[in-house]
């Protein structure tokens, strides 16, 4: 078992170092276009290797990796620096398990060409007023012949500014219950109605869109599973495809962790940097080892979700602190300016992660509720 | 192993909830706890800290109030070390003697033990002291002043003395997550039965948050003192960073949920017929007990 563990380590090792282009990181320095470019690129690249789309079953072109193997492939991603398909993440992990999951046989021809960059795809969930309360999405798909006319508001989508489709939840039942009256689409971001505006975010970079939707036509060939069927599909995507998704974030945050810790072991015992980095870091790699339970019992995630987000933010919020005035000297403007890497840009984005995919306080209610079993609160 | 340790843990379980004191210690020695990890040709089994691991926990559940982790976690695995061995280790295995080790200017469980460790220059010592009882907030536990009137022979080098204050750092992570996770279980419970404004309190956000925090407390401690017994299954020699994360993280855990604990209880949870601050109490002492929690996140950075 490990063997063969090892053997796929040593393949996919020897993969990177003979397709990572040398320098690539200068070549899409300072300008998107090119580092998007640059991303569908390595997307086919990776596919014509065999070694796109991990967590896919064979039978729709991925690798059926298990966990384990998932986890290797990053270790081995991060020690060559090879390119992230971060980019490529919605399209890979939430399209890829709807349309295996819901799709029809039409629909999942996108699979291919997510495999292979050629699509990038972001998510039209939220709204200005449906946020943690999700369900009271209220842009409306009406049904018009083999059409449906779709027109409201999206927000928070990820990458959308350079996304090609976007899976979308829109109302077609007003009169149902907020949760039963939701359906399931494929939009193409190219049809006519569709407006995107960049969103400036407290880092000041513009990761997010605002999706506006003017009568937008959808084919209802493009609707994923039957009509107002759209919530439930929603959640078990939502909820079954995460996968290694925090394990990124983890390891990055145990890297910097052993960084903060380095840098104040050299004050004197009792200081209060030193004391406080000590226990962030001690938590961090409890984090770690949790993380790996927690992914090996596929167990509920929220405690990972809550407990990352609250030491990203205490962490960098302590190294701040620790850095006195010269942290303070930095601009998060202009956005595309080098970035990462400076602990205040680190710690307003760690705000950021503590409200997307479900707000800390949406994780104590699912730990209260479904962990613990305390009641709900009544509407 | 694992089963092993399962099984024992749920032995240990509806003992701790029947017996108490000495009746408690009569029958941890019957049933084997107390010689889990002393050699077998000295009356023991000759197991590893995986199996003290679910004792310890559950002597922390059910809040205890026997001398193991001083005359089995430390006394024995010192003893071991020692040329007292013959002599001791049988006796401790049996129950009939009991050995405390005097690692901080208070002694835990120096009160009625038949022998007390001390340490001086780097080494461990039998010796021939002067016990006097103060008294502790935690009534579930003894401590004591140790006046020392003769070191006698020492045994043992630093390495040891290094590894038995690691051993009881994860003890007390160990009793931490016992305690806390009793606590948070209780507390839950609670939530659930008790009703204000026409609903059980727990339907409300601040108090779910305040036990959701609880639940996040336990579960990361479980975690950490689990890896830390891995970590220091072996001899002296093998320092690690885990004891002290597990030391320092459980004990302030515990300490963030048995006052969550009172908190939610209300005013029930601050009499002294109610449980939760007993909980607290045995924290606080946790939590200063083998090295403070400040002291162990200056060994982690250092």
């Amino acid at each position: 078992m490990d063997d063969a563990l090892d053997d796929f380590r040593a393949r996919y090792r020897q993969w990177l170092a003979s397709h990572v282009p040398v320098g690539w990181r200068d070549r899409v320095e300072g300008d998107r276009r090119a580092a998007v470019a640059f991303g569908r690129w390595w997307m086919a690249e990776r596919d014509d290797g065999g070694w796109s789309a991990p967590a896919w079953p064979v039978e729709h072109g991925g690798m059926g990796a298990t966990l384990a193997e998932q986890l290797v492939m990053y270790e081995e991603e991060t020690v060559a620096d090879a390119p992230s398909t971060s980019l490529f993440g919605i399209g890979l992990s939430h399209a890829g398990a709807t349309l295996i999951g819901h799709g029809s046989e039409e629909q999942r021809t996108h699979l291919p060409r997510i495999r292979r960059g050629e699509e990038i795809w972001c998510q039209g969930f939220s709204e200005p007023d449906a946020g943690s309360d999700l369900a009271a999405l209220s842009t409306r798909a009406m049904r018009d012949g083999d059409d449906y006319v779709v027109t409201g508001q999206k927000v928070w989508s990820s990458f959308a500014e350079h996304a090609d489709w976007c899976l979308l939840l829109a109302r077609t039942d007003p009169d149902a219950p907020k949760r039963k009256g939701i359906s399931y689409f494929l939009l193409d971001l190219t049809t006519p109605g569709v407006e995107l505006r960049p969103l400036r975010q407290i880092t000041g970079s513009a990761e997010f869109c605002e999706i506006f939707l003017d009568e937008v036509r959808i084919p209802v060939a493009n609707r994923v599973g039957a009509e107002n069927d759209g919530w439930a599909i929603s959640q078990t995507t939502l909820t079954t495809e995460r996968g290694p998704f925090f394990l990124p974030a983890i390891q990055a945050l145990r890297r910097r962790a052993a960084e903060a810790l380095a840098a104040v072991s050299s004050l004197p015992e009792g200081h209060v940097h030193r004391q406080a980095i000590a226990a962030d870091y001690a938590e961090i790699e409890i984090l770690g080892e949790l993380y790996a339970q927690v992914l090996a019992k596929q167990a509920e995630a929220s405690i990972v979700k809550l407990y990352y987000t609250q030491l990203l933010s205490r962490l960098t919020g302590h190294m701040v602190e620790a850095g006195g005035l010269d942290e303070q000297i930095g601009s998060a403007l202009p956005p595309d300016a080098e970035r990462g890497g400076t602990w205040m840009l680190e710690h307003l984005q760690a705000f950021g992660l503590a409200i997307g995919g479900g707000t800390s306080e949406i994780q104590r209610n699912l730990i209260g509720e479904r962990v613990l079993g305390l009641p709900r609160e009544p509407a | 192993m694992n089963e092993l340790a399962e099984e024992l843990r749920g032995v240990v379980r509806e003992v701790v909830a029947e017996r108490s004191g000495d009746e408690l210690w009569k029958t941890a020695a019957e049933l084997g706890w107390l010689g889990l990890e002393i050699p077998e040709a000295h009356g023991g089994s000759g197991m590893g800290f995986d199996l003290l691991a679910p004792v310890l926990d559950e002597l922390g559940r059910g809040l205890a109030s026997i001398p193991f982790v001083s005359s089995v976690v430390l006394g024995a695995a010192a003893l071991r070390f020692s040329p007292f061995g013959d002599e001791w280790l049988p006796a401790i295995a049996s129950g009939e003697k009991r050995v405390a080790v005097a690692l901080d200017p208070y002694v835990l469980d120096a009160v009625d033990a038949d022998a007390v460790l001390v340490v001086a220059d780097d080494r461990m010592h039998l010796a021939t002291v002067t016990v006097t009882a103060v008294p502790t907030y935690d009534v579930t536990r003894r401590l004591a002043e140790v006046r020392v009137d003769e070191l006698g022979e020492g045994f043992g080098d630093a390495a040891l003395i290094a590894w038995l204050r690691e051993r009881a750092a994860v003890a007390l992570a160990l009793d931490s997550h016992g305690g806390a996770r009793r606590a948070m279980e209780i507390t839950v419970e609670y939530a659930k039965q008790r009703m204000q404004f026409g609903r059980p309190i727990g339907s409300f956000q601040a108090v779910k948050h305040h036990c959701a925090n609880m639940f996040v407390a336990v579960e990361t401690t479980k975690v950490a003192a689990d890896t830390a017994v891995r970590e220091i299954a072996g001899e002296p020699g093998h320092p690690t960073r885990w004891s002290s994360i597990a030391k320092a993280h459980a004990a302030d855990a515990y300490v963030d949920v048995a006052s969550l604990g009172i908190a939610v209880h209300g005013g029930i949870g601050f009499t002294w017929e109610h449980d939760m601050h007993r909980f607290l109490e045995r924290a606080r002492l946790d939590q200063a007990l083998f090295g403070t929690s400040a002291w162990h996140r200056d060994r982690i950075a250092s």
